[in-house]
């Protein structure tokens, strides 16, 4: 399956937001990659998705939990974007410490379906607790074609230098 | 549309003979991540068998894990914490004949002297599918991978592949 680079975005320095602007909509599959650690003063941290800008509760979640070695299932409904929770590192995590998301997007360029998302999204520190895994199935309940994506950081948080984005289109 | 290739095979081996490790030596820096693939079976007189990893021959205990799995048995999760060697295939063996263990590994940020290596699994055998996050505690940058099965051998015919993922 060929799979292009569309935009690689390494930080700097510390964004609260990044964001993917008129994707190209010639590609079945978006899938979105993701390398991170926020300033949010704790060990773990959360961010979230937001497709086209669209702040309507528009947004469902389900999927499987695993933290700390345990699991449990969950699902939450008409929010307002996808929060992916322990997905990255945060503060006070070990140094050098980035959590991991792959973030697949399949028919992102209908303009008649709802969108489906998967997730598969982790974060991992050599200690006893704090440590999440986490696989979603998102819905966002348009039709419109995804042309924007946004990645938030919780509750005001930003993300730090090293933290990595990449976009990937597939045929 | 664009046509520069972000998933290019570095190296692939397919074993000739059952052996009890493989490794991938003297690996490239020029890509952002890695990502392993790995079609196999274990010899050991057991239903199933692990194959561990070890990055730079690192035998410290900087490597752990947490994972969820479930299959018609049921569904788990576990945490192992300061183990001499990662996780990476829990392999069908000599009493699962004829079943194949499929993996997909993604090693983040490999090349980087300045950031803890974390890698995510994602593995199916004939009882179990799993996911799983992973960490070797090192800011090294990885030159070097190796599976070994827990104990025996790696099965003849076994596959494994190696890409490297621009951006």
């Amino acid at each position: 399956m060929p799979v292009h680079l569309i935009q690689f975005t390494s930080l700097s320095s510390t964004t609260t937001t990044v964001s993917f602007l008129d994707i190209p909509q010639f590609y079945d599959t978006l899938l979105l990659k993701c390398s991170t650690r926020q300033n949010t003063n704790g060990i773990i941290a959360d961010y979230s998705l937001r497709f086209n800008n669209d702040t309507g509760t528009v947004y469902n979640s389900l999927g499987l939990s695993g933290v700390n070695g345990g699991h449990s299932g969950y699902a939450i409904g008409d929010q307002t974007l996808i929060e992916f929770q322990g997905m990255s590192c945060g503060a006070l995590a070990l140094a050098n410490s980035f959590g991991t998301a792959d973030i697949f997007i399949p028919n992102y360029s209908s303009g008649s379906q709802w969108k489906s998302v998967y997730s598969h999204t982790s974060n991992e520190n050599n200690g006893t607790s704090n440590v999440w895994i986490r696989t979603n199935q998102n819905i966002y309940k348009k039709n419109s074609s995804v042309t924007r994506i946004d990645l938030i950081g919780t509750g005001g948080t930003s993300f730090v230098a090293g933290s990595k984005f990449s976009l990937y289109g597939m045929v | 549309m664009p046509t520069t290739p972000t998933r290019i095979l570095i190296s692939k081996q397919t074993l000739s003979s059952s052996v009890p490790s493989v490794s991938f030596s003297s690996l490239p820096q020029d890509y952002t991540h890695l990502e392993l693939e790995a079609y196999a079976r274990c010899t050991a007189a057991d239903s199933r068998k692990n194959i561990y990893l070890r990055f730079n021959d690192d035998t410290l205990d900087k490597y752990s894990r947490t994972l969820m799995e479930g299959g018609g048995w049921g569904s788990g999760g576990a945490r192992y914490n300061a183990q001499s060697s990662g996780g990476f295939l829990w392999a069908d063996a000599q009493n699962s004949p004829e079943f194949w263990s499929i993996d997909r590994t993604f090693i983040l940020n490999y090349k980087s002297p300045n950031i803890l290596k974390t890698y995510t699994t994602t593995y199916h055998n004939s009882y179990t599918t799993h996911v799983g996050v992973n960490m070797y505690q090192s800011t090294d940058p990885i030159f070097k991978i190796t599976l070994f099965a827990e104990t025996g051998n790696i099965e003849s015919g076994s596959s494994f592949r190696l890409y490297g993922i621009v951006g």
